[in-house]
């Protein structure tokens, strides 16, 4: 290429990109317009509905300014909800990076019977959320659950507790229970696993590496991707599991595992007129998945030396 | 196939046409064009699950249509849970509705401008004197304007006990438990036996029932107080009955174990043989009839009504107000069949198909249960029993259900011993100022 030719060459690649984006601009507009009227809207809505005290119906609505984020802000309730929210979603993350990616590397590597693993580890997290909690809930129950039925009847009647009505004890209760939907994970990770390039793991092989550092060493920081998408899903998904608490503890002991969502429901279903204030809720929660929507984004942007 | 210019124009003519007359015709039916009562006519009547529910409405239906052929009744029946929203919308989205059941709570008044005053019903005036005037005046309560816009349906009361006449004979009492000293005395004779000296829903709207019903038994108008004067959750009498409520489990009357029994699984551990006492709503009251009990499996061969026992014997007491009320929406176009339903089901014929099952007392005027339904002397007085207690409450069960709801959470923590008496009633009557929940 002469130097000549360069200034040319650039004008036309410079053409060629802006066509691109018109043609891409084309094909995203009746999306994006779609996206505007649904989700603009649909927040404008609560933004504005979250400054009224109003029914259900949304007619008569009183204007009543902050009042309705002042009495969130300071609500004890709400406060332990958006904790019990953070705290279960951390727990279920941990689960997820640990016992998830173990058994999904276990996996790959070639098991027998792999397929019917995959399915028993699968299957809770393709099961309704709300069968899963009302199964833990009934035998969970203090004087007729089949768990502290089973205990007393092999002679471990000591072991038997309130696991319900303790709040140290549900709370653990519902955490077992976001732990248990671990077949998500393990399906990413698998996907991720089937994609992982050959090389590293030969050559750590050729070097005498154990399994156990091979997966710890080689296996786990290449997955760093997978990673973030599961904590990522497994935080924002924690926001949206309002049937693990309503089917196992409902909230309770003493709203000791209220979660975000509950709290929502709560409200919502009151048929009074608070639906102001559940917009109000709904607002926040919504400001949140958007800074963590954001930091997934920038945490998941590729260096600048690597574009 | 071709269509000329003027084919076009006609049909488009046509379509127009069509859309006006059927848009005039929707209009008609949401402003009010009535339908005489004697004309061919469905209604739409719209009630929740318990109230008194689509199987004994079934019989009080079909008594109806046979009186008035010309009338078919559609009942529509929603969980007590979705009721209140899903009724909300449809009364302000004009839908088909009739009669709508009106729950007696800060719901009605919400609500109001939705429902036809009563005197503006065909024979409004007329239907209201055959109620109790009682529940006349409690209906006022409901309105902003003292202008009644539903009719009684039946009263109940909460909190009373249903017992098992069997357990109560084995640990030696003649009649059922009025003091907690009494309730000692039934509480002992059931150690070690497996079977828990009493039950109750831990479902945390139920809590605040029970805990109400205790300080109605030393502050009678502590709940009228707080219901029509803003009067305070934070008053001795509530922090008394608190700590009264905790000792009942503290010292093993009430078992701990049973503070996560759904609603369910509270009555079915009495029906089971496995309480001796269920306290709940004067709702449950089908199993003071031996035919219920058989129907339903329940063991105890004999059951009774109680209040919950007090102190002293004449501290028992329950709340009690309408349960179940019925309204004609101003948007129904079948208003005067509407009433028509309504006077048979609350005042006339009607009445007895849903009263003989027990769940409510019925509001109409020198009502009577049917001879022969009670073949006991256990199941007789038990009901004598409901009667006394719905009759001459200690105040009304006006709820405010969600803050109610809210403030059963802190009973609860009292219980556990996670907070104490005074932090929960200040908790409340914050909760109850802060208005969110009402």
């Amino acid at each position: 290429m002469t130097i000549r030719e360069q200034p040319r060459q650039v004008l036309k690649r410079r053409a060629s990109k802006r066509s691109d984006w018109k043609v891409a601009l084309v094909f995203l507009l009746p999306l994006l317009v779609m996206y505007a009227i649904y989700y603009l809207y649909s927040i404008g809505f609560l933004a504005s509905t979250s400054t009224t005290k109003v029914s259900v119906t949304f007619f008569n609505s009183i204007d009543v300014g902050w009042r309705n984020y002042a009495q969130l802000l300071t609500d004890p309730v709400f406060i332990r909800s958006m904790v019990n929210n953070i705290l279960f979603a951390c727990i279920s993350i941990v689960a997820a990076l640990t016992v998830a990616f173990f058994i999904a590397t276990a996996l790959a590597t070639g098991v027998r019977a792999k397929r019917f693993f995959y399915l028993i580890f699968l299957l809770p997290a393709l099961m309704p959320l709300s069968l899963v909690a009302t199964i833990f809930g009934s035998m969970l129950t203090e004087r007729t659950g089949i768990l502290n039925q089973t205990l007393r009847a092999i002679g471990l009647g000591a072991l038997a507790q309130p696991w319900l009505t303790q709040p140290g004890l549900a709370f653990a209760v519902v955490a077992v229970i976001f732990c248990y939907l671990i077949g998500l994970p393990i399906m990413y990770y698998t996907a991720d696993l089937s994609a992982l390039p050959t090389e590293s793991l030969e050559a750590a092989l050729l070097d005498g590496a154990g399994t156990f550092r091979i997966m710890r060493s080689i296996i786990y920081p290449m997955m760093r991707g997978t990673h973030i998408t599961i904590i990522l899903s497994l935080l924002l998904g924690s926001f949206r599991s309002l049937e693990v608490v309503l089917f196992s503890t409902r909230g309770g002991p003493g709203q000791s595992t209220e979660i975000v969502g509950s709290y929502i429901y709560g409200f919502a279903t009151s048929g009074g007129p608070t639906i102001g204030f559940v917009s109000a809720v709904s607002i926040i929660v919504l400001v949140i998945a958007l800074v963590l929507s954001i930091a997934q984004m920038v945490v998941t942007r590729p260096r600048k030396d690597m574009r | 196939m071709k269509f000329s210019k003027t084919t076009a124009v006609v049909a488009a003519a046509v379509v127009v046409a069509s859309l006006t007359l059927a848009g005039c015709s929707a209009g008609s039916t949401s402003t009010g064009s009535h339908i005489a009562a004697d004309a061919k006519q469905t209604i739409n009547v719209w009630g929740w699950a318990g109230a008194p529910g689509k199987d004994v409405m079934a019989g009080v239906i079909s008594g109806f249509e046979k009186a008035n052929p010309s009338i078919t009744v559609k009942f529509t029946e929603i969980a007590s849970l979705d009721y209140k929203n899903k009724a909300t919308l449809a009364l302000s989205s004009k839908d088909s509705i009739d009669v709508v059941g009106v729950s007696p709570s800060a719901w009605a008044a919400d609500n109001a401008s939705y429902l036809l005053p009563v005197s503006k019903w065909p024979n409004g005036a007329a239907l209201v004197s055959k109620y109790q005037p009682q529940t006349i005046d409690q209906m006022k309560k409901l309105f902003p304007d003292d202008e009644i816009r539903a009719v009684p349906f039946g009263s109940s009361g909460s909190v009373v006990g249903f017992y098992n006449a069997d357990l109560l004979k084995k640990a030696g009492l003649s009649a059922p438990p009025k003091t907690w000293a009494d309730f000692t005395k039934l509480a002992d004779s059931l150690k070690g036996t497996g079977i828990v000296p009493a039950v109750m829903p831990s479902d945390s709207w139920f809590q605040d029932e029970f805990l109400t019903t205790l300080v109605g038994q030393t502050d009678p108008s502590f709940w009228n107080n707080i219901r029509y004067n803003n009067g305070s959750f934070d008053t001795k009498s509530y922090i008394d009955a608190l700590a009264k409520y905790k000792s009942l489990y503290d010292t093993g009357l009430f078992d701990k174990s049973t503070l996560d029994l759904a609603y369910s699984d509270a009555m079915a551990l009495f029906d089971q043989g496995k309480a001796a006492v269920v306290f709940n709503g004067s709702w449950e009251a089908g199993r003071l009839l031996a035919s219920y009990r058989a129907a339903n499996k329940v063991q105890p061969s004999d059951v009774g009504a109680m209040g919950v026992p007090a102190d002293s014997a004449d501290q028992v007491s329950a709340r009690s107000f309408l349960d179940v009320t019925y309204a004609i929406p101003v948007a129904s176009t079948h208003q005067a069949a509407a009433e028509k339903f309504i006077e048979y089901t609350t005042a006339g014929a009607g009445v007895d198909a849903w009263a003989s099952s027990l769940g409510f007392i019925p509001a109409e005027k020198n009502w009577k249960l049917p001879s022969g339904l009670l073949t006991t002397d256990v199941e007789t007085s038990g009901y004598a029993t409901l009667q006394t207690l719905i009759g001459a409450p200690s105040s009304d069960r006006n709820n405010l259900s969600n803050l109610s709801a809210q403030i059963g959470t802190y009973i609860l923590q009292v219980v556990n011993g996670t907070m104490t008496p005074e932090a929960a009633a200040k908790q409340a009557e914050a909760d109850h100022k802060s208005g969110k929940y009402n």
